[in-house]
């Protein structure tokens, strides 16, 4: 590690000297203290959330984890226990400040709940805890909002679950890339990881325009309609890497692909009413650039779009783009002007001095025009769940559901484990045209789905 | 495992429709699900997948250079050397005003005058500064230092007419007995778990306790015994409010907002 002395030059001492004086709390912890104990703020990109959920788009992502034997609920509720106390900081509960929300841990015990309900929905946010564990038959389904975590915090959190699951029923099974219970907890882990990296004199992005959304009948209130395609992770390895492409990309490409077909299938004389942009987003893990061991959320999404004023993109051409932009946004440069836009209000003293209500109002209206209304969807691709082999005996897959969207109202998600991909279609829509043009194309490639449906 | 003809996708094996498209899919009882039961060579998937995550990750670590930061290396470096840098910072600005102010002094009037009292406060400061940050979280230490360098100060500022005259008899026993205040009420702010109003009632104490003591010293030094004058009517006002906060917050304290929702 090279000195400190080595990598500041005198303009940098005084920029970083000065920014310790204008806020000791810049560096990023989530924890405050006052005369009542302690209490959390939401980090920059969990902050939004509680304004613009509802008990329909609640905010919440779910992992499921299907074991191959029948879960013993009281042992589970146990592990449940043992690894709250060790994630205390993510069993909160949201609270209404006069200028901000802010997290208070909860004393109370956490619950298993059945998992009888559709995934993801019908839960409001300020009146439960942030996450919930459900349980039943073989699968362990944690849900977690994203005014809380992202979907790295989650995984670690069902990954300790499992652990401490399987050791209370007696299986010795390794602990590597699993954070025990026992473990000591890290004041990193409730950094909030954009403000840790946020630049103050970089500019902005550039802004993007209001995307194409899938047309369409919305499905009734609290309902949430998931089709899981299951794949071979080497089948889609293979094909994607004949493309020079990675998984993400590929999907992605696929994803771009479907929706263009969409936008086409509209009547000529009504596609003019839709905005011809296809603007897809695939979230990024940021802790593997900018270091930080952050449980809070911690991600960002790279933008692919296509304009479909220029005509019809074959796959191969979207296949070429989507690589190409990916690539481009991949480039830590992009992300901090990303961090700047999203973290720069949060230091204007007026804009901190608005109360709540008029917060949530402005932001209740602005999120069409700032976030969810410029993209046409997302793809989030959590990776590879790196536990020990050892679990392949215990575990048959896991699945991971996105939080339904209200402008992009059809979202997906894909978690690969052993050899299985899972690739789970959230929508909100009654129509199921996106995911079918998907997954046929991915069988037109030579890959073998096997598709389900739960709503 | 079913196949939906017009999709292509294989459906569960009770399914009679497909859940994309709709079509309709003739049950077959003999087929059974070979997802669970298929498993590959472990190695070849690890690779597979290394293969991937390595590139991202390979790309990314190309991308990354630490000097890119507004404020670099932050978080690799250690306290010691963050109290280092902002010493550093402090010294050479305090070190310009102090130059800036003596040279504008000389030039002025030939000689250096008046230059000297702002001179020695920049001095003083720096001192009081340095010592809380070399100090640091060493509170006693810190307190003993800023004791010295404010006396130290004092008397600088005294003997400018080249003699003692106030800063034994009257600074040194008040500004011993301000420390020891402010001592006494940072360890009692430590020390209280619930903090709120009680503090301030505190605070109120310890400045009206001051303001005896600085009374009783001006009496002993002008009138040559101990006298209480003014400060009595200071704890007239101050002792009923401080006790009405003291009640106030123990009272109320847990029922009143905290911190977390007034927060800006």
């Amino acid at each position: 590690m090279k000195s400190f002395k080595m990598n500041l030059t005198r303009k940098k001492k005084i920029s970083f000297f000065l920014a310790i004086m204008k806020d000791k709390k810049l560096f990023s912890s989530t924890l405050y203290k006052d005369r009542l104990g302690h209490f959390y703020i939401l980090d920059n990109a969990g902050s939004i959330m509680p304004a613009v959920s509802d008990t329909t788009y609640t905010s919440l992502f779910c992992f499921t984890c299907k074991l191959k034997e029948d879960i013993n609920k009281d042992k589970l509720q146990i592990a449940l226990e043992k690894t709250i106390k060790r994630y205390k900081y993510l069993y909160c509960k949201l609270k209404k400040g006069l200028f901000w929300y802010y997290l208070e841990e909860i004393e109370k015990k956490p619950k298993i709940e059945d998992d009888i309900e559709p995934a993801c929905t019908n839960y409001s946010i300020f009146s439960s805890p942030l996450f919930r564990v459900r349980a039943k038959e073989k699968r362990i389904s944690v849900e977690f909002s994203h005014a809380l975590t992202d979907g790295t915090g989650a995984i670690e959190f069902l990954k300790t679950l499992l652990f401490e699951y399987f050791s209370i029923l007696g299986y010795n099974l390794p602990s590597t890339n699993i954070t025990i219970a026992s473990s000591p907890i890290d004041n990193e882990e409730f950094e909030d990881g954009y403000k840790k990296y946020y630049e103050q004199n970089i500019p902005k992005p550039d802004p993007l325009p209001i995307a194409f959304h899938i047309p369409g009948k919305v499905l009734p209130k609290h309902t949430y309609r998931v089709i899981f395609g299951y794949c071979k992770v080497d089948q889609v390895l293979k094909v994607a890497k004949s493309k020079n492409l990675t998984l993400t990309e590929f999907l992605s490409a696929i994803y771009i692909y479907s929706l263009q077909q969409i936008y086409f299938s509209i009547d000529e004389s009504k596609r003019r009413r839709y905005s011809p942009f296809i603007a897809f987003e695939t979230p990024i893990n940021l802790r593997k650039i900018h270091p930080s061991k952050t449980m809070r959320n911690f991600s960002l999404f790279l933008i692919s779009r296509i304009d479909c004023r220029m005509g019809r993109y074959s796959l191969e051409e979207i296949f070429e783009l989507t690589h190409l932009q990916m690539q481009t946004e991949l480039k830590k440069k992009e992300h901090l002007k990303m961090i700047k836009r999203n973290v720069a209000s949060e230091y204007i003293f007026a804009l901190r001095l608005v109360p709540l209500f008029l917060k949530v109002l402005v932001l209740r209206s602005a999120f069409y025009y700032l976030g969810d209304g410029l993209i046409t969807g997302f793809l989030s691709n959590i990776g590879k769940i790196d536990l020990d082999p050892v679990y392949f005996e215990y575990i048959d897959y896991f699945d991971f559901i996105p939080a339904p969207g209200k402008a992009s109202k059809t979202n997906c998600s894909v978690v690969s484990f052993d050899n299985k991909l899972s690739i789970a279609f959230g929508s909100r829509t009654e129509e199921k045209e996106l995911e079918r043009i998907f997954f046929s194309t991915l069988v037109s490639l030579g890959i073998e789905v096997h598709v389900t449906i739960k709503f | 495992m079913p196949y939906c003809y017009n999709c292509g996708v294989k459906l569960d094996d009770l399914a009679d429709t497909c859940p994309l498209c709709g079509a309709k899919i003739p049950i077959k009882k003999d087929s059974i699900n070979k997802l669970g039961k298929e498993k590959l060579d472990e190695n070849n998937i690890i690779k597979e997948d290394e293969r991937f995550n390595d590139k991202e990750i390979v790309n990314l670590k190309n991308n990354k250079n630490i000097s890119d930061f507004l404020y670099p290396a932050y978080e690799s470096s250690s306290e010691k050397q963050r109290i280092t840098s902002i010493l550093e910072i402090i010294s050479v600005s305090f070190i310009i005003s102090i130059l800036s102010i003596v040279l504008i002094n000389f030039i002025l009037e030939g000689k250096i005058t008046w230059s000297k009292i702002p001179a020695f406060s920049i001095f003083f400061a720096w001192l009081i500064i340095a010592s809380i940050l070399v100090f640091n979280r060493k509170i006693f230490f810190s307190l003993l230092f800023i004791f010295l360098s404010i006396f130290g100060y004092l008397v600088s500022l005294d003997s400018l007419n080249k003699k003692i005259d106030w800063s034994i008899n009257y600074a040194l026993p008040i500004l011993a007995f301000c420390v020891a205040v402010f001592t006494i009420l940072f360890f009692i702010s430590k020390k209280t778990k619930l903090k709120g109003l009680n503090l301030f009632a505190y605070y109120l104490l310890g400045g009206c306790l001051i303001c005896f003591e600085i009374d009783i010293i001006i009496n002993i030094n002008t009138m040559g015994h101990i006298f209480i004058s003014w400060s009595k009517y200071v704890s007239f006002a101050v002792v009923p409010i401080s006790l009405f906060l003291l009640y106030i917050h123990h009272r109320f304290a847990t029922k009143l907002p905290g911190k977390r929702t007034f927060r800006i």
